[in-house]
């Protein structure tokens, strides 16, 4: 396979796919773990805002793995619509 | 044997490590040899708080006290009783005038009539200090503004050992267990950057990613509240514990009946302090009291640094929380009190507070080693005898920043130690002097390796830090001869400090040795060479000279 060239402006747009669909991601899924059971558990929001730089660095991390910038951003975005829609269903009939 | 892995994707994912990896490195050296060192946070508060003067309310019934502080200030906001006799504070009852630590408080006691007094102490800042050091990396002005910069600086590290992680997955079983000493610089380099890198894996992932939460815990607390828990009773359950019954101030439990209190709860738990905070007053005179009992466990998750927490109705000792008193710890907060406990390391006594601090130390080696690497990567090497090759500016800038800030910062913090033996009680406002000598030292140390270049500036600036931190126990040995060599007078503890001091000051200058054989040895056209000179005209000049 030929060597691949990034350049400047692949490393900004995959970096910002990291910084944004990948930090909002990791916030619908911590809205997910927190609506899955018993929300007002005690002390439960507090990991579920623990669990957000995990989730967030994990999704950060795997955005580098895409073909390419417009596939991070494309794959990123439609999960966290996803997730969003899925802390959206607990919300409303959970 | 390892993981098939698309060598563009490997290529990739190298590229992402080298540039996360150099940019957080100069603060990762700082936040794990300061975080290191605050594993003594304790140890080194006490050392350099003088018992002289003596503390104001020795011997003084504690329960008599603070029902004498209560009567007279019965709108207080705070009150704090410390009940632990071996850490060396203010006073046993005092009233803070900040939330912050290193804030003035009113010493309360009582004169020779039996009035009351309040006299004004400020608590030694030098632990918090060394611990903002660690939290901030440093940065002047607002903590907050250090705070977030090493909150990014986190979040690029935790890039920086998933990618790392990714790019040396395909060669794991043949590159983690050799370490192949020889002639390859950079092959040696590498194999000890991946050994300890991987090693320290579960440790660094534990801090990184607990380090972003410090960082950002309110941004993403107000962010969730705001998005995913909008209009959820989940956004108010986190603000709104138990609240106590009003009581009048005459009312309240005092010290003696608290401590009896979370005995009967706990008989495990030592309480360390009591922190009495006021809620806005009744009509009827009366007022919500919390009582913030602060204190440890052995061998239990700490939710603070060195302390586990309860609340409690001041009024009538009802239990408002519990969920972060260790032992009682259960389902969601044992998880939080665990998250907090593995960045603290308090909670497995001295054997892993020496754990965590060995650990910080090689950590801090990572960043060096990783540095390193990147600048030997990165040099162009002389052949046949031509003329050496001079390196890129950024190699040469990145090596002596490396050196500056490294240094810098250890020399700067042995500073400010040791100037706590001449600065505590003869200033008026410690905290700052701490702030400045710190940062003078280390503007220096930085200043003097960028302008000397990391070859020629490394084996001074370690021979600086090992003399700054003898200066340590040379005091404490001066004083012996000459009291008024120091403010200090010793711990309890013996000679800890001292100790550790003069190991490290032992140990800096043999690295100095080394480095200085390292610098003579290497060939002329590697940044760690003495012979390297910063421009072309000097460079030949270098020649000339026979460097």
């Amino acid at each position: 396979m030929a060597r691949e060239q990034l350049r400047g402006r692949d490393w900004l747009s995959f970096s910002l796919a990291a910084a944004l669909p990948g930090f909002v991601l990791a916030m619908a899924l911590a809205g997910v773990f927190q609506y899955l059971g018993d929300p007002i558990a005690q002390d439960k929001s507090q990991v579920t805002m623990w669990i957000v730089p995990p989730l967030w660095m994990a999704a950060a991390g795997t955005a580098f793995w895409f073909r390419s910038p417009r596939a991070a951003w494309g794959w990123l975005l439609l999960a966290a619509a996803l997730a969003s829609a899925a802390v959206f269903a607990l919300r409303t009939w959970g | 044997m390892g993981l098939k892995i698309r060598t563009d994707l490997i290529r990739r994912y190298k590229t992402l490590h080298t540039w996360t990896g150099v940019i957080a490195g100069f603060g990762l050296f700082i936040a794990f040899y300061g975080g290191a060192l605050s594993m003594f946070k304790q140890p080194i508060a006490d050392w350099a708080s003088p018992t002289r003067p003596a503390p104001l309310a020795d011997g003084v019934d504690r329960d008599a006290l603070f029902a004498r502080v209560v009567e007279a200030t019965p709108d207080f906001q705070a009150v704090r009783v410390h009940l632990d006799s071996d850490a060396r504070v203010p006073g046993t009852v005092v009233l803070p005038t900040g939330r912050d630590d290193t804030a003035p408080v009113q010493v309360a006691s009582l004169d020779a009539e039996g009035a009351l007094q309040l006299r004004e102490r400020t608590p030694t800042p030098l632990a918090e200090w060394i611990d903002l050091v660690h939290r901030t990396g440093g940065i002047p002005g607002d903590p907050e503004i250090g705070i977030h910069v090493m909150g990014i600086v986190s979040a690029l590290y935790a890039l920086a050992l998933v990618s790392g992680v990714i790019v040396l997955l395909p060669t794991l079983a043949q590159d983690l267990l050799a370490l192949r000493i020889g002639r390859n610089r950079k092959r040696m380099w590498l194999d000890a950057h991946n050994l300890l890198g991987v090693a320290s894996l579960p440790f660094h992932l534990v801090m990184v990613l607990s380090a972003v939460v410090f960082a950002f815990h309110h941004d993403i607390y107000d962010l969730q509240d705001a998005t995913i828990h909008r209009d959820s009773p989940v956004a108010e359950a986190a603000y709104a514990p138990l609240t106590p019954q009003p009581v009048r101030a005459d009312a309240l439990l005092g010290p003696g009946a608290i401590v009896e209190r979370m005995h009967a709860l706990s008989p495990e738990f030592t309480v360390t302090s009591i922190d009495y905070r006021g809620g806005k007053s009744e009509a009827d005179g009366t007022r919500a009291v919390t009582a913030v009992v602060q204190g440890h466990a052995p061998n239990r998750f700490l939710r603070g640094g060195t302390f586990g927490v309860a609340f409690l109705d001041a009024g009538n000792g009802q239990v408002i929380g519990d969920g972060f008193l260790p032992g009682h710890q259960r389902g969601w907060s044992h998880a939080v009190a665990a998250f907090f406990a593995l960045h603290f390391g308090n909670f497995g006594g001295p054997g892993i507070q020496w754990a965590y601090f060995l650990l910080g130390l090689v950590g801090a080696a990572v960043f060096y080693t990783g540095n390193l690497l990147w600048v030997e990567s990165r040099r162009k090497i002389s052949r046949n005898g031509a003329p050496p090759a001079l390196q890129t500016r950024s190699a040469r800038n990145l090596a002596a920043a490396t050196v500056g800030v490294s240094l810098g910062c250890v020399i700067g913090l042995s500073a400010t130690i040791a100037a706590a033996h001449w600065i505590t009680g003869r200033v008026d406002s410690l905290l700052a002097w701490h702030q400045g000598v710190y940062w003078v030292v280390f503007a220096l140390a930085f200043g003097w390796a960028m302008w000397r270049g990391a070859a020629r500036s490394a084996a001074g600036l370690l021979r600086a830090s090992a003399l700054v931190t003898a200066l340590i126990p040379a005091t404490t040995l001066l004083a012996q001869l000459w009291p008024a060599a120091t403010a200090l007078d010793g711990v309890p503890r013996g000679y800890a400090v001292e100790l550790v001091a003069g190991l490290a000051a032992v140990v800096m200058w043999w690295l100095a040795g080394v480095s200085a054989r390292r610098a003579a040895r290497v060939p002329v056209d590697s940044v760690w060479s003495a012979g390297m000179r910063a421009s072309a005209p000097v460079a030949a000049q270098a020649q000339v000279e026979g460097g």
